[in-house]
């Protein structure tokens, strides 16, 4: 079962087509990583999924139901950060946190224990008494994200989750987010920050322009993905000397100073055609695949059809 | 009854709010100075100035920034997308945020009476006379209802602005009005002008202008019904 699905959503305002028939597929249990540059749709997107604005055509079914249908109580199976989470900055942390816990209908008997749970989790039971107006951008990311959790939702949508996390708040969040998945909480999240999202990600969904050019289960993606050669030779001579060998075997590369980086090779081929020319690097390694990496491939390609 | 439990939680956490922001101590703080700065030299003048400062100052001004606050601090602080997909409606997050305006309204008017009764005892040393005890009682309830009605409207531009300042800015406009107009006869169907219409000749307002109250709340209710749960397309 899918715990979002849309079809053919589309979101237009005035004459601009912000959302072109983005047909969402998430897997319930899933963590799926929502990837897009900026302006892409991503919040907008988030914004129609959690019914704050209406979708100009198309529809949206989250936990298989249709969002314009359901009731009110349907919302305390979806927990949500948008954007910058903001909290009442005169308040406290544990009262900002405690005054939404009781707007989400927790009970009193569970409420403090679970505030304080998630504090200790992500590291804020030292700010516990303090203003939020004092607190760093990081700090206040992590009481939206508990803000999003404390109900604990089936479905978790998040909107760029790690804004202004130190890399200890990262790491913090991204434990969090996988044991939740483990205890089937779909989470859905969103960012043009991709480094520190693959770790965790079990689907993709690439958005440009309103459109979503892809969407797959990530292990299927990156083993579609051939991971590029970097040789390493003991002068710069040597690696040009290398990339006009494989130049003329059709291979592309791109040299930089003593390293050649070889695009979509087969192994055995680029040595053999290295070796017969006696142009032999000191050392071979594979290199890892980012996602940053594909996506922005994959943008280039989807510009470069566009243009033909 | 679910509806009445989650109205009383949406009014237990906007008092809550009210109280930490300040409103009701600065309130009582602010009517204190002004008393003891024109107190007069009886309980005639001590009243007539403390009348004036409940219905025409705090009443229009101080409810004004009050109800304006509460629902544009949602826009301001960007809390208000945290409303919006909840188990709670957004009209009943409207209705408990609006009780507890009033609620708070209340309560500081009835802080502000017990000012006025504790500095008048402390100033003049003598008890209230009956004639003065009765022109507030007859006086305060009746103003009190008309600009609670009249507050309900700046909720509606505060969340139409999305601003604090626009709504407090008019509210201290609807004061200057008041006092220009409340010694004419033009005064009763002014609806921001009633409340000290009324204080200078109590219950000869018009009932047009009663209606006309009534009408104003009615657009602040149903205005704002109307930008939280239509109008905010962005």
């Amino acid at each position: 079962m899918n715990a979002i699905e849309t079809t053919d959503l589309t979101k237009q305002y005035g004459g601009v087509t912000a959302l072109n028939q983005v047909n969402l597929q998430v897997p319930a249990g899933s963590i799926y990583g929502f990837i897009g540059l900026n302006g892409a749709g991503k919040t907008t997107t988030m914004r129609i999924l959690l019914n704050m604005i209406k979708a100009t055509s198309g529809s949206v079914h989250l936990l298989g139901e249709d969002v314009q249908h359901v009731k009110h109580d349907f919302w305390n199976k979806v927990g949500y950060l948008i954007e910058t989470p903001q909290s009442y900055s005169q308040l406290t942390t544990y009262e900002n946190l405690e005054l939404y816990a009781r707007l989400r209908e927790i009970p009193s008997g569970v409420r403090a224990d679970r505030i304080e749970q998630y504090m200790d989790e992500l590291g804020l039971t030292a700010y516990r008494n303090q203003r939020v107006r004092e607190l760093s951008l990081g700090n206040r990311q992590k009481i939206g994200l508990i803000k999003a959790l404390i109900h604990e939702p089936e479905l978790l949508l998040l909107d760029e989750p790690t804004n202004g996390l130190d890399p200890q708040g990262l790491n913090q969040v991204r434990l969090l987010l996988q044991k939740l998945a483990k205890k089937g909480t779909t989470v859905f999240l969103s960012s043009h920050i991709l480094a520190e999202m693959e770790q965790m990600l079990t689907h993709v969904g690439f958005l440009n322009h309103g459109r979503l050019i892809r969407q797959t289960d990530y292990q299927d993606f990156l083993g579609q993905r051939r991971q590029p050669l970097i040789a390493t030779f003991v002068t710069a001579d040597e690696a040009l000397r290398a990339q006009r060998v494989l130049s003329a075997s059709a291979i592309r590369s791109t040299c930089a100073d003593t390293t050649l980086t070889i695009q979509a090779p087969t192994s055995p081929k680029v040595i053999q055609a290295l070796v017969t020319q006696n142009v032999v690097p000191i050392s071979w390694q594979k290199k890892q695949i980012r996602l940053e990496d594909q996506f922005l491939a994959m943008l280039d390609s989807e510009d470069s059809n566009a243009h033909h | 009854m679910h509806i009445i439990k989650q109205t009383a939680i949406v009014i237990s956490i906007e008092m809550h709010k009210i109280f930490r922001a300040g409103f009701i101590p600065i309130s009582a703080a602010a009517f204190l100075f002004l008393l003891l700065v024109k107190h007069g030299q009886n309980w005639a003048d001590f009243t007539n100035s403390g009348l004036m400062f409940i219905v025409a100052l705090i009443g229009l001004v101080g409810f004004g920034a009050l109800s304006s606050w509460v629902f544009a601090q949602e826009f301001t602080a960007q809390t208000f997308k945290d409303l919006l997909a909840l188990p709670i409606s957004r009209k009943t997050i409207i209705a408990g945020k609006m009780l507890a305006i009033e609620l708070s309204e209340l309560a500081i008017t009835v802080l502000e009476v017990l000012l006025l009764l504790g500095t008048g005892w402390l100033w003049l040393r003598t008890p209230i006379p009956a004639g003065q005890w009765h022109l507030i009682t007859l006086v305060v309830p009746r103003t009190f209802v008309y600009n609670v009605l009249l507050s309900l409207v700046w909720p509606f531009i505060a969340s139409l602005t999305r601003s604090v300042l626009v709504p407090t800015a008019l509210s201290f406009a609807t004061m200057i009005v008041a006092v220009m107009f409340a010694g004419q006869a033009v005064g009763q169907y002014i609806p921001w002008v009633i409340p000290s219409y009324d204080l200078a000749n109590p219950g000869f307002s018009s009932s047009i202008g009663y209606l006309l109250i009534v009408f104003i709340g009615l657009i602040g209710i149903y205005g704002t019904i109307y930008v939280w749960t239509v109008k905010d397309q962005r």
